[in-house]
C-alpha cells in the first residue's frame, strides 16, 4: 500500500522555508508518496492571498503550489480562523470580495485532526 | 521511538539547536535544512556526535552550499530532499525545530 | 531505527494515534501560544489522544499570576481551564527549563507534571505526532 503523507505549513509565501516546504512535497510526490493534504496554519495561511504581488524575477510561492495541486492532486487546506485575522476573506460576507486564491479549500482546525488521522506521517513545516 | 530532529535554524542566532540535543535519545536523528545549515561546524552538534558517534546527522547540501557551508570535519551525510521522504518514513515520527 | 510499519498495523494504528503540542514560546508577545491552545482544544473536541509539553520560554504560559488583560491581551489563559473539559489531562512540564528561569512551581492549572529534561523527552518521543509552536 502507498505511503501517505500529510504537511502543516506555517511560513508565509515570502520566506524561503515555504520553497523548501513546496520542494520536499514535489519530492514526496514524485516519490509516489500520497499527500493526503497540505494544512496551512499560522502565518502559512498568507500562502493562500491571491492577491499578493511579487515582482516577476522572484519565485512565484503561489503559482508554485497550484502547480503541486493541479500535476499531483495536492489538496491546500487553509485555517480560516488564523486567515480571517490576517485580513484574508473567504467572501462568504456578500460586501468583501474573496481574497483566497481558488486552489485552495477554506477549512478549520478540524480538517488538521482528519489529515493528522489519516496519514502515515505528519510533517510540520 | 526513533525521532527524526529537522533544524531549520542557526543555532548561532537562538538556542532552538540546544533546545533540539536536550530533546534527543539513542535511535534520533538530525536534520539540518535551510538555515539550520549554519549548524553543520556547530560546537554543540559537533560534540553531540562525539558523545554519541552512531548519531546521524544529516544536511541539505543544496542548502549547505547556497549558503557556502561545509562541513569541514566530513562526518555529517549530505542529503536531498527526496532522500528526506525516505528518512520521515524510516523514523516514527518527528519535530520541526525553526 | 525502525523500517516502516507493515500497512495492516498502520491501519489499525492511525485511529489511536497520540498527538503531542510542544510549546517554546512566551505567551504574549505573539500569537503562537493561543494558536497552539486552539489546536489542543480541537484535538481533544475530536476526542483525539493529546498531551501538552512545555519547554523552555514555553514554560512562561503556564506559571501563576499573570495579568494578561493588564497589557490589552483578551486573557487566553484562562481558557487553559477548559483542557479538563476535553480530557487533556497529560500535561508535562520541564524541570529544567523553570530551574533556569528561576521559577517555582507555581501554575496557573492544575494536573501539570513536571519531569526531568530526560522523563520529559521520553515522554515526547511516545507519541505518533509532535506539533511544536
Amino acid at each position: 500500500m502507498q505511503q501517505t503523507l500529510a504537511l502543516v505549513v506555517t511560513t508565509p509565501p515570502n520566506s524561503n522555508l515555504t520553497t523548501s516546504a513546496i520542494n520536499l512535497i514535489r519530492a514526496a510526490a514524485k516519490s509516489g508518496v500520497d499527500i493526503v493534504g497540505v494544512f496551512f496554519y499560522q502565518d502559512g495561511v498568507l500562502n493562500a492571498a491571491k492577491n499578493l504581488s511579487i515582482p516577476s524575477d522572484e519565485y512565484q510561492t503561489l503559482t508554485q503550489w497550484q502547480t503541486l495541486n493541479r500535476e499531483y492532486a495536492v489538496p491546500l487546506y487553509l485555517c480560516i480562523t488564523a486567515a480571517e485575522k490576517r485580513g484574508l476573506s473567504d467572501g462568504l460576507d456578500k460586501n468583501v470580495a474573496s481574497s483566497i486564491d481558488s486552489t485552495f479549500t477554506v477549512s478549520g482546525l478540524g480538517e488538521l485532526v482528519e489529515l493528522t488521522s489519516n496519514a502515515d506521517r505528519v510533517v510540520q513545516l | 521511538m526513533a525521532m527524526l530532529h529537522i533544524i531549520r535554524s542557526s543555532g548561532y542566532n537562538n538556542n532552538v539547536l540546544a533546545q533540539c540535543l536536550n530533546m534527543l535519545l539513542p535511535n534520533d536523528s538530525i536534520l539540518l535544512m535551510d538555515d539550520g545549515c549554519y549548524n553543520v561546524n556547530h560546537k554543540l552538534l559537533l560534540k553531540a556526535q562525539l558523545a554519541a558517534p552512531e548519531l546521524k546527522i544529516y544536511f541539505i547540501e543544496q542548502h549547505a552550499t547556497a549558503r557556502a557551508q561545509k562541513n569541514t570535519a566530513q562526518t555529517f551525510s549530505p542529503t536531498t530532499l527526496t532522500d528526506v521522504v525516505t528518512l520521515l518514513f524510516q523514523h516514527d515520527n518527528s519535530i520541526t525545530w525553526s | 531505527m525502525s523500517e516502516a510499519i507493515p500497512n495492516n498495523i498502520t491501519d489499525n494504528m492511525t485511529s489511536n494515534r497520540t498527538v503531542a503540542i510542544l510549546n517554546t514560546e512566551a505567551p504574549f508577545s505573539s500569537a503562537t501560544g493561543k494558536e497552539s491552545l486552539d489546536t489542543a482544544l480541537i484535538f481533544g473536541s475530536y476526542e483525539q489522544a493529546i498531551s501538552l509539553f512545555f519547554i523552555g520560554d514555553g514554560v512562561f504560559q503556564v506559571i501563576g499570576d499573570q495579568n494578561a488583560t493588564e497589557i490589552e491581551i483578551k486573557d487566553y489563559l484562562k481558557t487553559f481551564s477548559a483542557l479538563g473539559f476535553y480530557d487533556i489531562e497529560n500535561i508535562y512540564v520541564c524541570r529544567e527549563s523553570l530551574t533556569e528561569r528561576n521559577l517555582p512551581e507555581n501554575f496557573h492549572i492544575s494536573n501539570i507534571q513536571v519531569l526531568s529534561n530526560k522523563d520529559f523527552s521520553q515522554r515526547l518521543h511516545q507519541h505518533n505526532v509532535i506539533f511544536r509552536f
